[in-house]
């Protein structure tokens, strides 16, 4: 395999996806976009900008393309290096800076690669990185993994919402049981999160509206059943920009800050330190 | 109030003629909420009903609180606000804003609410013609705690000041955080400074919290001419608060939160501000209603006392609490012009200033009522003195808390409010009795000598007495240059 990689220079993320390179046997042509390699780049975006996502921040980097399959970012480009396509869905491109790594996805991988998962994160780890892990429970197999190697700095569990929607918001069946064995694993973890994002739900009849607030109350009611405690800090919050579910909300009226405190009133009935996200300031 | 060590408590002036008549509800000290008629009588007592503050609604209703959360590990912070009926039925209740787990106690719902709190169908809490609160129904806004962390206002945990609104069932609706708004307070760098160090820091809970802004009423404008002219600074629905920490008066607005009308934290930036000079420590900042003399001008009990962040100066050796003034002020302002329309000290009281300004004062409470006959009721809370006076300052009650702590330290009164008697349907009217001023000159304790020597010479060559001047203090307000008309000052 021969690999180009689009990198910036003094990009730490970018050393540590050529390493993996080397690591591997793996020939590179590396194109620096600040300097000789920003023609190509520019070529290379125009052929493949909706293969490349643009963040908040602007466009994530390394850029790996071995003419047939592109990977962005960090935790995507060492899975591919490592694993090919094995590990498709466990890694995203992320938002965080530093030496922070998001937008690692237990449940949108395959539960037949626990053990390559692990190992990426393993890898990450050695590289003095900080991990957040995110789940909605589904694979609950790779989450007893993560948390019992202790690999996520920071876990987020997305509770997409009441068990019976699960499969109209996952998109595919799910097995109840394997959301209520993540759920049950999360007092096991170092620094657990909690949250329900307010998405779009296509019902029964096709169409599409934002699960509710009783719906909201159900999904807390399972939190409490199923961890054993009514004390987590459950966050209620919008979708945002960079949420996959972003685009399907199109044509539903917007959440006001109104709405989800109505929600953190259903809620509170089972989690009592439930609140919504600010998105002017922080709150302790 | 500057006080002798003996004085009399209850009624002491009441002009049945010029007052405006009816009860009086307060939080007597240690005792419950309290209803007293224009005589002082005790006419209704719910023991033990705590008030930050307390009021009435029609029918006999009264509003306040179980009690107050330990101060071990809160501020001020009040468990709950509740509606109760004439005999002492809870009829409605609010608690589920923070659940509370403080060490050694039973972890609770608590609404954390302090200073005030408003009930739809009134904007300020007090009789309005044609505005009454509703009892059976509606939304009400609560001032309230809520501990956050900002680094941009300081690296201390912060006690900071929310507004929330509660519909009947409870549920909150609407929810704004004052340290959302900091960049839009004003606070010139040297008060940043001061407070990014020290928040106003209160010892709870093992940590301190920095009750940074302190906010102490708030209250919505409701119908107005302002808005009504075309002002949207002064939509019916926007809130005005006070924060006796900052020295600010503001009002937000309901829909987007921001802060679109501002007194303070500068009061030297314009001629009028200078003549209106800084407005310290203040509360019960509020606009009047419509329907009541002055409606659209905003009232304010202006405290004195210390109060805003500062340079650092001998009399505030790190920059708190740095504006000082030993006396009070009730101020009614134009609030499109600042000019001060109506103003009640110690001068207008009758009192020679500055010798004795300081025998209107209240460093740390207050509030003030706007009645249907122009008359003002206010509460000099801090010596447990509730008044009231006449548009020409013409003294037409007064009544001294009899009610101590248990320490017998102080009798203080957070607020006040004079109730119409329709409002008690439960009660007859009582007899209104007058009470004349008593003549201090003649006022005496038993066992003690009238006034009077029956042994008098005369001194040859004394000259008559001056009828004023001869102080070691002149008593002259300093000058204040006008702006002229394009805002240009002269220097």
């Amino acid at each position: 395999m021969s690999v180009v990689i689009y990198t910036l220079p003094g990009c730490m993320r970018c050393r540590i996806v050529k390493g993996c390179l080397h690591e591997n046997d793996i020939d590179y042509i590396e194109k620096d976009i600040r300097a000789d390699g920003r023609d190509d780049f520019v070529q290379f975006y125009r052929e493949n900008h909706s293969r490349i996502i643009r963040g908040p921040d602007g466009i994530v980097f390394p850029i790996i393309s071995d003419g047939e399959v592109v990977q962005q970012g960090l935790g995507k480009g060492v899975a591919y290096l490592k694993y090919r396509a094995k590990l498709n869905g466990y890694f995203g491109v992320g938002i965080l800076h530093h030496e922070w790594i998001d937008a690692i996805h237990i449940s949108a991988g395959s539960p037949d690669y626990v053990d390559e998962f692990i190992d990426v994160l393993r890898y990450l780890k050695t590289k003095a990185l900080k991990l957040q892990v995110d789940t909605c429970g589904v694979n609950s197999g790779a989450l007893k993994s993560v948390i019992d190697h202790k690999l996520a700095d920071v876990l987020i569990m997305d509770v997409l919402g009441p068990l019976r929607l699960y499969p109209q918001i996952f998109g595919r069946p799910v097995k109840e049981d394997d959301i209520k064995q993540s759920l049950r694993l999360l007092p096991h973890a170092d620094n657990p999160k909690l949250e329900t994002v307010i998405r779009p739900v296509k019902r029964d009849d096709g169409t599409m509206s934002y699960i509710t607030p009783d719906e909201l109350a159900e999904a807390a009611q399972l939190i409490e059943e199923e961890t054993g405690s009514n004390k987590w800090h459950y966050r209620i919050r919008k979708l945002h920009s960079y949420d996959r579910a972003h685009d399907e909300a199109r044509g539903l009226p917007t959440v006001t800050d109104g709405d989800l405190l109505r929600y953190r009133s259903r809620a509170r009935k089972y989690l009592v330190h439930a609140d919504v996200e600010r998105m002017q300031g922080p709150q302790i | 109030m500057g006080i002798p060590t003996i004085y009399p408590t209850g009624t002491t002036v009441y002009n049945p003629d010029k007052a405006s008549n009816g009860y009086t509800v307060f939080p007597a000290q240690d005792y419950g909420a309290l209803l007293i008629d224009m005589n002082g009588r005790e006419v209704k007592l719910w023991k033990g009903l705590h008030g930050f503050p307390n009021k009435m609604l029609p029918g006999g209703h009264v509003v306040g609180h179980r009690g107050m959360r330990d101060s071990d590990f809160g501020y001020q912070d009040y468990v709950d606000l509740i509606q109760v009926d004439w005999d002492g039925n809870v009829v409605w209740e609010f608690n589920q804003y923070e659940y509370i787990e403080d060490p050694g106690t039973t972890p609770q719902w608590m609404a954390r609410v302090h200073h005030d709190y408003q009930r739809e169908g009134n904007p300020v809490g007090y009789y309005t013609p044609g505005m009454e609160p509703q009892i059976d129904s509606g939304n009400t806004l609560l001032l309230c705690h809520k501990n956050v962390s900002n680094r941009r206002i300081s690296d201390k945990i912060l006690l900071d000041d929310t507004i929330i609104e509660v519909n009947w069932d409870g549920d909150i609706l609407w929810e704004w955080m004052l340290n959302e708004h900091f960049h839009e307070l004003g606070l010139p760098e040297a008060a940043r400074n001061v407070l990014f160090r020290d928040p106003n820091i209160h010892s709870t809970g093992g940590k301190g919290v920095g009750d940074w802004m302190h906010l102490n009423s708030m209250s919505t404008l409701g119908p107005n001419k302002w808005y009504e002219q075309g002002d949207d600074r002064f939509h019916p629905n926007n809130i005005i608060w006070s924060s006796r920490e900052s020295n600010i008066v503001a009002i937000i607005s309901k829909e987007s939160g921001k802060i679109v009308w501002k007194l303070g934290p500068d009061y030297d930036t314009s001629a009028r501000l200078r003549e209106l000079e800084i407005i310290i420590g203040q509360h019960h900042a509020h606009m009047i209603p419509y329907g009541l003399p002055g409606a659209g001008n905003i009232l304010i009990f202006d405290n004195g006392g210390w109060a805003g962040y500062g340079l650092p100066s001998m009399t505030t050796p790190f920059g708190t609490k740095a504006y000082r003034r030993d006396h009070s002020r009730i101020l009614e302002i134009d609030p499109t012009t600042l000019q001060v329309v109506w103003r009640y000290t110690a001068t207008e009281a009758g009192l020679l200033a500055p010798f004795l300004s300081h025998y209107f004062y209240s460093p740390t409470i207050g509030g003030v009522q706007r009645m249907p006959n122009g008359n003002t009721v206010i509460t000099e809370g801090d010596g447990g003195r509730l008044f009231e006076v006449t548009k020409d300052h013409e003294l037409v009650w007064e009544y001294i808390s009899p009610y101590w702590n248990k320490k017998s330290t102080i009798n203080m009164v957070y607020r006040a409010y004079r109730i119409p008697y329709e409002w008690i349907p439960q009660l007859e009217k009582p007899e209104e009795i007058r009470i004349q001023r008593a003549d201090l000159t003649q006022l005496r304790m038993p066992g003690a000598a009238p006034a009077g020597c029956d042994d008098c010479v005369d001194v040859d060559g004394t000259l008559p007495y001056n009828e004023e001047g001869g102080y070691c203090v002149d008593a002259e307000p300093a000058r204040v240059e006008e702006d002229d008309e394009y805002g240009v000052i002269h220097l």
